[in-house]
């Protein structure tokens, strides 16, 4: 096979949603009462121990005791036996009612959720319609026309509570059509049919048992509310209504009568609830458990407030004239299995004033969380786990929220990756540059509106005027982003950090917008950190730049060094992969493999299993920055025999160093 | 070389009433056996639409498309699992292009199963083959996406596109969402599998290195309109419409010289009228081109023929009436440095 190898999978057992379920003990105890519920009534029939019928006048209103668990009630009768002949009524009630609401709504809510227009109209007005009509009315009516014929009337509820399956089922569906695998099924030549059930329906399977579960709660307490007023099976039919009603009337003579019958009904429908919200967090799955895990991000803080305080002793940095910003020794953990991860390891950078230096890499090698640990915003499960950032002689990594929300604007500023999702669309673009200008520099209403279309106008935007009135969704990507940059710049910051500030934009817009950062450099003399993945960016305009890989800088060098002698082998073969004077069917040279995950770090050179100029001695120990020629820093201990990129005829397999 | 693929005068239209936006704006193109076409531009440019519309997941409103002679629209409404076998493609997002809740193996049998006509034992030999022919492990068939990296799911996605020997897959920016080093080893996937296969791509993609890489032919397309066609190299090299100039001059080079030199060619070549409208009865690209004469703005430029391209421009038209009729884009600015992107 000409392919590399394949890429080192990662190997995380996916659980099915049972297990999942089923770990939260909740989820076992109220699936335990459910089933010993129905066990209990299919097998006391069958032995034909206790009767729910036989009186026994000798014993009426009795207390639990050793001949009767439960107690009598008022005709001698036992209650345990009669609790346990109305459960099979009351499930089994329930469950028709889920059931016909999921027959009858799944179908029209997936209909609906297809797109046809008819469907969506028909199922809309008959969800309409059942929402509309007052429910208990119309069951009183069902049953005073069929009688105390409960599987009819709990039919009807099914029917009445299907408008909530309808809209469910309708949303989850139009969610999971727009999905691409359900076009590359279309495309696959699969009927409407199949789609549906293999592709749709999956999707849709877990939120219905979770509303499932609370529509059996509710019917369960329809039921027996009906059954409590009289409109169950006639006397002396036991059913769980008709206990309480019982207990009710007997509640001054035989108060304990009302005990068990009402925490059967209870617990039933906690078990269904509590059922119910254990698979929709089994659904959840794993993402959520970050969130749902406050615990475990306390012990963050709490680690971070000790590093802090650690810090502090000695924090007081002597101000660099020249150096904008910082960066020392900055590491960043994350919370993984009980123990923690590192995601940056000891990144150290300085950027001198009216400097850009990028920050290079692939997704996953940590640029991202370098900028974000910088910016002090690292996602609330990630640790700053040691390090200083420093700008203006004021380490911003020591301060407190508040003192770094003052550096915010005015010392430190960030460019997001996807301006639209980064501006309000409740505002108009106006709005959001006013409310900072005032808040930064203590502007009028006045001043700020003329200094927002001042900065419009130095954001290159021909008509501040029109921007300035539009909400974010009127105005094009390449336009937020300039809004975006207006915005960062309001309070004239010193350091500018900008995160993959192109990447969703076209070329076109690209070349603008750097063009843009440029001049503003230029007239600004800020420092500018620019995140990105793509080489030519890097060469458009960084002075310098670092290249990471798995968390660590491997190679730091002037940009011009960096893309023509590269000092570390995966720079260089980052740079062969990019197709440039290749023909069409000529082999691009490739790097084994994939970044490995960041519990699978070693400490040694992390690029060794990928590298071709792997040696013994590279696996043994951690490799340090080394010092190369021209001031470039290279994590190889043999940087001195790479060759130059793009000196192989291509196809030839990807031989790194010089022969 | 016999053509698989015709593509005539194709228009989309999105929306109703005033808010009508034509996506695709009268494209015509071809694919021939084995080859490979790319569609080219930026978002907006009706690119995917096109694609799209060859999957039977879009509705033209005219137009043809000839599928060796049949009419292919028709057909994916009508015959749907025949034309599943001929054409077939592999999206740009290989994360949600595979269903989550389905292992490996389920989804590249899946389309056989639709198919018919295969015994279980030879689906999963097909199976298997497809596993070998993208390099991923047999073992990958009873695991899930999510268990797997974006490279890997991209392969998975290219075996299900090939598991029925199609001959025509069109590749809506399969490697735009890879990382650099990933994006290389799909691009020689691609090529090894047309060589093996004899399969023709149309690749959409917005990138113009990676479509010089592996395209026989380009078609450059700017607000659903058709600016340039032509041999994918001479369309990267030599651009002779001042849309794939600006285009080529603003992909950035991996060398700090050339990319400031071809910073400032592309400050040349790129002009904002802000007082042109963006839709104008004439060349969609006139309110951004710093040749614009009136003639742009009234009227619709015709395809040229130029060397081997096409080029949709009134620079090049010798009857179009522009000032520099005939002449093209002035000698005076350099071309586009050849190959160097």
């Amino acid at each position: 096979m000409m392919m590399p190898a394949a890429e080192e999978t990662s190997s995380v057992p996916r659980r099915g949603l049972a297990t999942r379920t089923f770990r939260q003990p909740r989820a076992c105890l109220s699936a335990g009462w459910l089933v010993l519920l129905v066990l209990a009534s299919v097998i006391l029939p069958l032995t034909g121990l206790l009767h729910p019928l036989t009186q026994n006048p000798a014993a009426i209103l009795q207390p639990p005791s050793s001949a009767h668990w439960l107690g009598t009630d008022d005709l001698g009768r036992d209650i345990l036996a009669r609790l346990i002949y109305g459960a099979r009524d009351a499930l089994a009630l329930s469950l028709e009612v889920v059931a016909v609401s999921v027959i009858v709504g799944a179908p029209l809510g997936l209909w609906a959720g297809f797109g046809s227009r008819w469907g969506d109209w028909i199922s809309a007005r008959f969800a309409d319609l059942m929402l509309a009509i007052p429910g208990i009315i119309v069951l009183l009516a069902v049953v005073t026309i069929v009688g105390n014929n409960m599987p009819t009337t709990m039919a009807v509820l099914g029917v009445l509570v299907s408008a909530g399956i309808i809209r469910l089922v309708r949303a989850c569906t139009q969610a999971a059509v727009k999905e691409l695998y359900v076009d590359a099924a279309r495309v696959s030549g699969l009927s409407g049919r199949r789609i549906a059930f293999r592709h749709v329906l999956p999707n849709v399977a877990g939120p219905l048992i979770v509303q499932a579960s609370t529509i059996a709660a509710i019917s369960l307490l329809t039921l027996t509310g009906l059954q409590f007023l009289g409109l169950g099976p006639n006397p002396p039919t036991p059913s769980w209504g008709g206990l309480v009603a019982e207990a009710s009337a007997n509640i001054y003579r035989q108060p304990w009568m009302m005990v068990p019958s009402g925490l059967a009904v209870i617990l039933t429908v906690l078990a269904f609830n509590q059922l119910g919200d254990a698979l929709r967090d089994a659904l959840a799955g794993p993402g959520r458990s970050s969130l749902l895990a406050p615990a475990r991000n306390a012990v963050a803080e709490a680690s971070r407030r000790t590093a802090e305080a650690n810090r502090r002793a000695g924090s007081r940095q002597p101000a660099d004239s020249d150096a904008a910003l910082i960066v020392k020794g900055v590491s960043v953990t994350a919370p993984l299995n009980g123990g923690t991860v590192t995601l940056v390891d000891q990144v150290n950078l300085t950027v001198a004033k009216g400097e850009t230096v990028g920050i290079v890499g692939e997704s996953g090698c940590g640029k991202s969380m370098t900028a974000l640990a910088i910016l002090g915003l690292l996602p609330s499960n990630v640790t700053f786990a040691s390090g200083a950032v420093i700008i203006g002689g004021e380490d911003l990594a020591t301060m407190t929220d508040n003192q770094r929300r003052r550096t915010r604007g005015t010392r430190i500023a960030s460019i997001p990756q996807e301006p639209m999702t980064a501006l309000d669309p409740n505002f108009t673009v106006g709005k959001q540059l006013t409310a900072p200008a005032r808040r930064l520099l203590g502007l009028t209403r006045g001043q700020a509106r003329e200094e927002a279309l001042r900065l419009l106008h130095e954001a290159g935007i021909v008509s501040p005027e029109t921007v300035f009135r539009s909400y974010p969704h009127q105005i094009s990507g390449g336009m937020a982003q300039r809004v975006c940059i207006a915005q960062a710049l309001i309070g004239k910051p010193e350091v500018l950090i900008a995160d993959e500030p192109t990447t969703a934009l076209d070329v076109t817009v690209q070349a603008e917008i750097l063009d843009l950062l440029r001049g503003l450099q230029r007239e600004m003399g800020m420092a500018i950190v620019l995140v990105t993945h793509d080489l030519g960016v890097v060469a458009d305009i960084c002075d310098r730049a670092m290249v990471m890989y798995a968390g660590q800088i491997v190679e730091t060098a002037q940009t011009r060094q960096l893309l023509s002698t590269p000092a570390h082998p995966y720079t260089l073969s980052l740079l062969d992969s990019v197709p440039s004077r290749t023909n069409r069917g000529t082999t691009l040279p490739t790097i084994a493999g994939t970044i490995p995950r960041p519990e699978k770090w070693p400490i040694s050179c992390r690029f060794a299993d990928r590298c071709p100029l792997v040696r013994d001695a590279c696996r043994t120990q951690p490799i340090p920055l080394i010092r190369t020629t021209g001031g470039a820093y290279s994590r190889c201990i043999r940087t001195g025999e790479l060759r130059q990129p793009g000196t192989l005829p291509a196809g030839s397999e990807l031989e790194v160093f010089e022969h | 070389m016999t053509v698989l693929l015709e593509v005539k005068n194709l228009r989309v239209t999105f929306g109703g009433g005033r808010k009508q936006i034509q996506a695709v704006n009268d494209v015509s193109f071809s694919v021939g056996e084995g080859e490979t076409a790319a569609l080219v531009g930026e978002s907006g440019s009706g690119k995917s639409t096109i694609g799209r519309s060859m999957l039977g997941l879009v509705r033209p409103s005219s137009g043809t498309v000839l599928y060796k002679g049949q009419d292919m629209i028709e057909g994916w409404r009508r015959r749907r699992h025949e034309f599943a076998r001929q054409v077939q493609a592999v999206f740009q997002d290989p994360n949600s292009s595979l269903n989550p809740l389905m292992t490996i193996g389920q989804i590249l049998d899946e389309p056989l199963r639709a198919a018919g006509q295969m015994s279980r034992k030879n689906a999963a030999a097909r199976v298997r083959e497809m596993l070998d022919a993208v390099g991923l492990p047999h073992g990958a068939q009873a695991r899930y996406p999510a268990e797997f990296s974006a490279g890997q799911r991209q392969r998975v996605a290219i075996a299900r596109a090939l598991v029925l020997s199609p001959r025509l897959v069109v590749c809506d920016e399969p490697v735009s969402a890879l990382d650099l080093s990933t994006q290389a080893q799909v691009i020689n996937l691609l090529s090894t599998l047309r060589e093996q296969t004899g399969v023709s791509y149309l690749f959409i993609s917005h990138d113009l290195p990676v479509v010089r890489h592996l395209a026989d032919n380009t078609v450059v397309l700017y607000r659903g309109q058709v600016m340039e066609a032509g041999p994918a190299h001479d369309v990267a090299d030599a651009p002779l419409h001042p849309y794939t100039i600006a285009l080529t001059a603003a992909s950035p080079v991996i060398d700090v010289d050339k990319q400031q030199e071809r910073r400032e060619r592309r400050r040349e070549s790129t002009a904002v009228r802000a007082d042109l409208p963006l839709d104008v009865p004439g060349c969609p690209f006139s309110a951004r081109c710093p040749f614009t004469a009136d003639v742009c703005i009234s009227t619709r430029p015709r395809p040229v023929p130029k060397g081997a391209s096409t080029v949709v421009c009134h620079l090049y038209d010798p009857q179009s009436g522009h000032p520099r009729s005939g002449h093209g884009v002035p000698a005076s600015r350099p071309p586009a440095a050849p190959g160097a992107m």
